[in-house]
């Protein structure tokens, strides 16, 4: 009797630390999703297929909020989460495979939105190449070879 | 005499074209939609390159393969389409600002290979950030503008500044719905130090921000010392 609890216990013992071991590696670990096309198709569950790169989804159905931007590497962008996701050490993005998982986008530099303020030089350049092309059209048009043909 | 006279009206009116295009027309180097660095991105840690071991045999031939291809290519910039074949109905199509008289088509941009927002490839349209924030969602979605073009001719956001605290700003998506903000402030920030993080990534509401050069010209850096951020919020 003492014997049979004794082994009902520990097996029972087993059984939770296991599942807990198993809880803590799913914690810490993650798997390349399966995308969807627009059409709600599967399209990375194959080990052999190269995704093209474009806009997939994280769930059949096509909404916006499960939209996400597949490189072509085995790296994909969600911008509503502002995640990248995926491996290129899985390079054809097959769902299903085993990965260390993302970070935050990095914050962008400002954008360079002026032109102007090389104006002088380009206004100099287009009247200085306009006058020569201009110049060189008038010379070309007044002056143009006749051609003579000569009888044989 | 005639054909070097030729060569030179053919080099000048190459070299006018060319000019005129880039000074007026296109952006050359803007990057309408950038690119991402994959080995700057690794360097951040944003890309993953362990696997489970049962991967690893299956995929050393492709890890190989990816490795050598990206090696040998030209660049090893990872590119965004210019036009994805779906676009979100909730993506921002025209942006539309009364006070300014600026109605404007939104372009998709990214960023460039030194990390940079991109910028629209012409002088009329308007570029928003596609990896940022969706206008209308929480956080801060970005839209940016020339200030002027080569010609030193006004861009589409050339009286960016005139706006004041209460002007409306709308947003139309790809789906037909129009967004209202409202213009809560207008800052100038210096071109290299600037607050990025809040101005990227404040997400305490629903803002939208429209940045845009100013200041004086920087020679060196082919660019202006300053740089306004006008911030919206989403109109109750």
């Amino acid at each position: 009797m003492i014997k049979t609890t004794t082994i009902i216990v520990l097996a029972a013992f087993l059984a939770v630390s296991s599942a807990g071991m198993t809880s803590v590696s799913a914690e810490t670990t993650a798997t390349m999703p399966t995308l969807y096309s627009q059409s709600g198709v599967a399209v990375n569950v194959s080990t052999n297929t190269y995704l093209p790169a474009g806009w997939y989804f994280l769930q059949p159905g096509g909404a916006a909020a499960s939209q996400v931007y597949y490189y072509g590497n085995g790296t994909f962008y969600n911008a509503n989460t502002m995640t990248y996701g995926g491996s290129i050490g899985d390079p054809n993005g097959t769902a299903g495979v085993v990965l260390n998982y993302t970070s935050p986008v990095g914050t962008p530099g400002f954008p360079n939105t002026g032109a102007g303020g090389n104006s002088a030089m380009v206004w100099m350049t287009l009247i200085l190449s306009g006058m020569v092309a201009v110049a060189g059209l008038a010379f070309l048009a007044s002056s143009r070879p006749r051609l003579v043909l000569k009888r044989q | 005499m005639y054909s070097i006279v030729g060569v030179v009206t053919v080099i000048a009116a190459v070299v006018f074209v060319s000019t005129y295009v880039k000074a007026v027309v296109y952006v050359s180097d803007s990057g309408s939609l950038g690119t991402i660095d994959v080995s700057q991105a690794e360097s951040q840690g944003y890309v993953a390159v362990s696997m489970s071991t049962e991967a690893t045999s299956t995929t050393a031939a492709a890890v190989a393969a990816s490795t050598s291809a990206e090696t040998s290519s030209t660049s090893s910039h990872i590119s965004i389409p210019t036009k994805p074949k779906y676009i979100p109905p909730d993506f921002p199509a025209h942006l539309s600002i009364p006070s300014l008289a600026i109605e404007a088509s939104v372009q998709e941009l990214g960023l460039k290979a030194n990390g940079d927002l991109g910028s629209p490839s012409n002088f009329v349209d308007v570029g928003w950030y596609a990896a940022g924030t969706i206008p209308g969602k929480t956080g801060s979605a970005i839209i940016d503008g020339h200030v002027d073009n080569g010609l030193a001719l006004s861009g589409v956001f050339k009286h960016l500044t005139d706006v004041v605290v209460g002007d409306n700003v709308y947003i139309t998506t790809h789906g037909g719905a129009k967004l209202h903000f409202t213009v809560t402030d207008i800052q100038s920030f210096d071109y290299k130090n600037a607050p990025l993080d809040l101005i990227y990534n404040q997400d305490n509401g629903i803002y939208l921000k429209l940045i845009t050069c100013g200041g004086a010209w920087v020679p060196g850096d082919r660019t202006y010392d300053r740089r306004i951020v006008v911030t919206t919020i989403l109109a109750k």
